[in-house]
């Protein structure tokens, strides 16, 4: 086809919800990264803040090679991980069954929700010295926290995954046949299922919050008891590498969260055919 | 002509038990042929989707009795021997086109090959071949509906209730939509309760029109539609279809001055 001479589309960086090349999405992005780093370097290294408030990152960085050498940072990023991993599954595992059935049943709804809202505006780190007096400083004692963190929110945010699902979705299912619970196993679930995967990604950001608190307060092994120890004797560079370390995990598992469900959940994209 | 589906003094009444109760449904009386298209149609508030949900078994009434085939049905016992559509939302997003009708074929005695064969004729019916494999998400509006026809027609139910199926979508697909139903509805012959508030449509389609007051609902008039099949949506000029607005657009205007 013979087009005539094109204009030239315009291009405006501020626009209301207009589109932007990719290349300066990202590229700001990764940019704006990079402006961090580099102002942090230059306060550091001109001066302008004392180490002790504020290490460089190369001594940063030199506490991180320190740290992999000794071995240290993998022995608590290990016990770190166990303990997000262990409490976070204890409570999703519990909390997907409930917050299901009260999305589900009006009666599990009316039975569960004024108990779980009560728990809920409890600060789950005014749990701590309660819980180190019933399982100690170990491993219990932060699978117990992170459970009281994560739990109340998973159950109520879950409930609301289900309940988006259109009731009319649930009507038709019952016209070619299907029984109740059928109903609920093989169309309200499937159809909840990306925002309960959405629930699980968010909560997870929230349980690395509770662990790091449990483990400031009391605890022999991880990224927040090195944290904790590092104050004692001034060490900024090993708190601030702390820090930076449980941002990038937290970052990784978000992203490979959402990764699967890119995966998983093809049907949800629009486009193509029409 | 066989009755298929009768409602025999049926209400629906909201909050019985309170000082206000609310009446939905009125003393409704109706009945349904086999092999016969009819439609309901009145003011938004009639009640003429609660009463679909009711024969469709998805909601219980009040008073009153719904037989099908001359037994009343059970309360809140829905069977696949009512096929249902809705205005929209009830196609499984993560099921394929083939899945989703697929789907409905689960409780019925077809082998693995002849419900595979059922997918495929009334994917051909709809006129969607090729989209076999794509996902609700990527089909317009008027393709979704017309998924969700070809899953309600797969099973063979006995009657096809049809809950303003073309509600949602534009003025051009919705007449193409229409032509579909019509052609659809001449090959199989499905007896269809259909309600809509496009009375245009009610009367294209309908070998009969219930014509419902607003709330409290109740029955106003039945209007017959003695036009020729097969029916094309130009029709709509004819005279004999203008006869008819005009006379069920005076119906409509008397019951939405007595609301």
């Amino acid at each position: 086809m013979n087009l005539p001479p094109l204009k030239k589309p315009k291009r405006r960086l501020l626009e209301i919800r207009a589109e932007i090349p990719p290349a300066v999405y990202w590229g700001a992005g990764v940019g704006f990264i990079a402006l961090f780093f580099l102002a942090w370097q230059i306060s550091t290294s001109q001066g302008w803040v004392k180490p002790i408030f504020l290490p460089s990152p190369a001594a940063v960085l030199r506490e991180l090679a320190a740290q992999i050498q000794e071995g240290v940072l993998w022995q608590d990023v290990k016990s770190s991980v166990y303990r997000i991993m262990v409490g976070w599954m204890i409570s999703t595992l519990i909390a997907l069954p409930i917050g299901i059935l009260m999305g589900t049943f009006r009666f599990f709804e009316g039975l569960f929700e004024p108990f779980i809202d009560f728990v809920r505006y409890m600060p789950a780190v005014a749990f701590v010295p309660l819980t180190i007096l019933w399982a100690g400083v170990g491993d219990e004692q932060k699978f117990i926290i992170l459970f009281i963190g994560a739990f109340f929110q998973q159950v109520l945010m879950v409930m609301d995954n289900v309940k988006t699902v259109p009731y009319e979705m649930i009507q038709v299912s019952y016209t070619f046949g299907l029984k109740k619970w059928e109903v609920l196993w093989k169309v309200a679930l499937p159809a909840a299922l990306p925002g309960i995967w959405d629930t699980l990604r968010i909560t997870l950001g929230w349980a690395w919050t509770y662990l790091v608190v449990a483990e400031l307060v009391a605890a022999n092994v991880g990224l927040g008891y090195r944290i904790m120890r590092a104050q004692r004797f001034l060490q900024t560079e090993t708190i601030v590498l702390g820090i930076l370390v449980i941002g990038f995990l937290g970052l990784v598992t978000d992203y490979a969260f959402k990764f699967a469900y890119r995966a998983m959940f093809r049907w949800m994209e629009k486009g193509g055919q029409s | 002509m066989k009755e298929v589906l009768t409602a025999r003094n049926v209400w629906k009444v909201y909050n019985a038990a309170s000082k206000k109760p609310l009446v939905a449904i009125q003393d409704l009386n109706l009945s349904v042929g086999e092999n016969e298209f009819v439609s309901i149609t009145g003011p938004s508030g009639c009640g003429k989707s609660t009463f679909l949900l009711m024969a469709a078994g998805l909601e219980s009434s009040s008073a009153g009795d719904i037989f099908f085939e001359g037994k009343p049905l059970e309360d809140g016992a829905p069977g696949a021997r009512l096929g249902m559509v809705f205005q929209n939302y009830t196609l499984y997003p993560w099921m394929t086109v083939s899945g989703n009708i697929g789907f409905a074929l689960q409780k019925s005695n077809l082998s693995a090959s002849e419900k595979k064969s059922t997918v495929e004729e009334f994917i051909s019916l709809v006129g969607l071949k090729g989209f076999e494999n794509a996902y609700p998400n990527q089909l317009s509006g008027g393709m979704r509906q017309r998924v969700a026809i070809a899953r309600a027609l797969a099973y063979r139910p006995q009657v096809l209730l049809m809950d303003e199926p073309f509600g949602a979508l534009d003025a051009q697909t919705r007449r193409v939509m229409q032509e579909l139903l019509l052609r659809v509805w001449e090959t199989h012959r499905t007896t269809v309760l259909f309600v809509t508030h496009d009375i245009e449509e009610a009367l294209l389609l309908s070998d009969r029109v219930y014509v419902m007051t607003a709330r409290p609902g109740t029955l106003k008039e039945v209007i017959h539609v003695n036009l020729p099949r097969p029916r094309f949506v130009d029709m709509e000029i004819s005279d004999e279809f203008l006869a008819l607005k005009k006379r069920l657009l005076g119906l409509i205007k008397e019951t939405s001055a007595e609301a």
